[in-house]
């Protein structure tokens, strides 16, 4: 006998299937598995046989659904649900969890019945597969699919009688038992990448999605190791032979971790994914999910990949070590609330390939500066450095040289910019070529009062850059920005009496 | 066989919802044929849950610009009561949807030559307003004439073909509703829809005036 499942061509449902045969194939090697590039093919004997083998599958793995937390107050060892799993979940039992989901808590009946019912044909259309079946194991919910809702209001639609109104039908009990035992197992995927955030109430996990499914069972094989699946906040491992995991800030922060990890520790990289769906699972009871789809191109993918073999990790050793300093600071001189926010935003902005709010995101703002962290800060800057040249100059053609010019006008922005800090506001809010000349004549004319020897600057270095744009006047907003990035940080620096140039 | 060729530009934004989405509202990055069939079934003024059109017309679709996808925080109204009585008020619900910016599609249909006439008579003077997605997401419809088509093999199409190819979106789209009494269930396709470049392989079309389209 044989089960087909073919490619649903849908985030979860894929997920799904390459999750089911990753779990059979782990569990029992030698059960016959057929998979090609659309279709997964199992292979059994007798129904009893693959009976006894789920239920043991979902037995043996059911503790990747929860962590062992201490209680607070007594000290105790608890079991705790993951907390963007969407089963729900009852009272607990002498502190373990207990799930509502038939399939979690008495398996061997729930697989026996579902087999059953998988094997009889009927009339139905299975809305998700679009295969006919007899009954329905379960409506479809949440639970098994994240993106519905069991609220009979919000999943019917209205039927007539005799022309007349008739209510309205849910047409979700027309939900496979097949599709039902896919969906409600991927919960046991040990390879979704989530991060959880108690303060903000949500909890984000990361899909790969592909077109095929041989790809999709090598990609996620591949960065599996990467994982914890025993922490509750986050799964990315901070050190691949660790169980420490990464607190990383936001949803894109987490991702181009989880990239710098993957180019960097993974041995071979056969397949590399770059289309994911983001879900943003609110931890309250009203489970209001927010999905994105985030396709990175080509060209995002190689820079963090170049990065990568200058030995550098992009979120480690270059977003994670900068903060924001505050100017007047009573107490801590980090606000850290903006820094997460600054770390958000410039990871988003590499992934995404904006080089433009790459710049804006490090501009000063009220009260303080973007900065690195001091002991690492030369080397901060350097892979900074390495990360403007890999991701602009060197698709722009600049020159290293050219690079030196406009470094060095930077610094004399910043240094212009010293006590008043319009100037860099008004270089960063340029909307073309005539106000970016603009600016260039304001800064021409205040290095008149500037002490050059004692600010250190270069003022050759502006007739250069003068030339460099009229050279590459299509270029102009990189060229700004890069501006922006630099006289940024040198600002930075100044206000901190760090490095100088 | 006749064919007839519309352009339909989705004014401003629309969603083409997925049916199994309902804790969040997300989109097909086309129309799926169930639409395009309710829009044609729309101009000829037929009532709800006539399905005539459904056995006149086979339905090739074009991507005519980049979509741009975003997403908004809508509230939706809740199905109450059984329509019987006069329902004041509606509970409504947020939810995320997401929706494409301007979407325009180049639709091609083809069938019987008396049908193709009707159809094309229809959209040019449509019975009722047109709209697509959402009740109130007009569209502005450019219909050409109806031409005389021919089966051609062709290596290269812009058009959305069957089944799973590179370098394209994919997605399963509801072709058909199939009643079963009072219910209705839905028969999907697999589409591969060209994302920068045309879909090269070898597959049968029709010459729609020069256009090779993959007829579904």
């Amino acid at each position: 006998m044989e089960i087909k499942i073919p490619l649903y061509n849908d985030i979860w449902m894929d997920n799904a299937v390459e999750n089911l045969y990753a779990l059979l194939k782990d569990f029992d090697d030698e059960i016959g598995m057929d998979i090609n590039k659309e279709t997964l093919m199992i292979n059994y004997e007798s129904k009893g046989e693959l009976n006894d083998l789920l239920v043991n599958l979902v037995e043996s793995n059911l503790f990747n659904l929860i962590v062992i937390e201490k209680d607070r107050k007594t000290g105790e060892k608890k079991e705790v649900k993951k907390d963007f799993i969407l089963i729900q979940e009852g009272k607990k039992i002498d502190g373990k969890v207990a799930f509502k989901e038939n399939i979690y808590k008495e398996p061997k009946k729930a697989t026996s019945e579902i087999l059953d019912l998988i094997e009889k044909d009927g009339k139905k259309t299975c809305v998700m597969c679009g295969k006919t079946f007899s009954k329905p194991y379960k409506k479809l919910q949440q639970a098994t699919y994240p993106f519905v809702t069991k609220i009979k209001s919000l999943g019917g639609v209205r039927t007539y009688k005799d022309g007349e109104f008739h209510a309205f039908r849910e047409y979700h009990d027309n939900f496979c038992p097949k599709c039902y035992l896919i969906g409600i197992l991927e919960w046991l995927d040990t390879r979704i990448i989530y991060r959880t955030f108690i303060k903000e109430k949500k909890s984000v996990i990361f899909l790969p999605y592909f077109d095929n499914l041989k790809d999709l069972i090598e990609f996620k094989g591949e960065y599996a190791p990467l994982l914890n699946k025993s922490e509750r906040y986050s799964n990315i491992r901070v050190n691949i032979n660790e169980n420490k995991t990464e607190r990383t800030p936001e949803k894109f922060s987490t991702l181009l971790c989880f990239y710098e990890k993957f180019l960097m520790d993974i041995e071979s990289e056969n397949v590399v994914g770059k289309d994911w769906a983001i879900m943003e699972i609110p931890l309250g009871s009203v489970k209001n999910i927010k999905l994105r789809i985030l396709n990175l191109t080509d060209s995002t993918l190689s820079v963090i990949k170049e990065m990568s073999e200058e030995d550098i990790r992009i979120y480690g050793e270059l977003i994670n070590q900068i903060q924001f300093y505050l100017n007047n600071p009573k107490g801590s001189s980090v606000d850290f609330e903006t820094t997460n926010k600054i770390r958000e935003k410039l990871s988003k902005s590499i992934l995404v390939d904006d080089f433009r709010n790459f710049a804006k995101t490090l501009v000063p703002r009220k009260g303080g500066n973007v900065g690195f962290l001091k002991e690492n800060h030369a080397e901060s800057r350097q892979n900074l450095e390495t990360l403007i040249y890999v991701w602009r100059l060197k698709k722009m053609g600049i020159s290293k040289e050219n690079l030196g010019s406009i470094k060095s006008v930077g610094n004399i922005i910043a240094k212009v910019s010293k006590n008043n800090l319009s100037l860099l506001y008004k270089l960063d809010k340029t909307r073309n070529i005539g106000e970016f000349w603009g600016v260039l004549r304001e800064i021409s004319r205040k290095l008149i009062g500037l002490d050059l020897k004692k600010a250190k600057v270069r003022p050759m270095a502006l007739d250069e850059l003068i030339h460099i744009l009229k050279d590459n006047e299509k270029q102009w907003e990189e060229i700004r920005d890069l501006l922006v990035v630099y006289s940024s940080m040198y600002y930075a620096i100044g206000s901190r009496g760090g490095e100088k140039e | 066989m006749f064919g007839l060729k519309f352009r339909i530009e989705a004014l401003y934004f629309t969603t083409f919802r997925k049916s199994t989405s309902t804790s969040l509202i997300s989109s097909y990055s086309i129309p799926p044929f169930t639409t395009i069939r309710g829009i044609i079934s729309n101009a000829l003024g037929l009532k709800r849950d006539d399905l005539r059109v459904q056995n006149w017309i086979n339905i090739g679709i074009k991507l005519q610009n980049n979509v741009n996808r975003s997403t908004e925080m809508a509230k939706v109204l809740k199905l109450k009561g059984n329509g019987k009585k006069y329902q004041k008020t509606f509970p409504s619900s947020p939810m995320f949807k997401e929706f494409l910016v301007n979407p325009i599609y180049d639709i091609y249909i083809a069938g019987e030559q008396g049908k193709i006439q009707d159809i094309y008579s229809a959209l040019k003077n449509p019975k009722r307003p047109l709209y697509i997605g959402g009740s109130d997401e007009l569209i502005d419809i450019n219909v050409f004439e109806p031409v005389e088509i021919g089966k051609v093999a062709s290596k290269e199409t812009f058009c959305a073909v069957e089944g799973i190819h590179e370098n394209c979106i994919i997605e399963k789209i509801p072709y058909k509703f199939i009643q079963a009494g009072r219910n209705f269930s839905l028969e999907y396709k697999t589409v591969s829809i060209p994302k920068d470049e045309n879909f090269s392989g070898e597959t049968e079309t029709f010459n729609f005036d020069g256009e090779n389209i993959f007829l579904f």
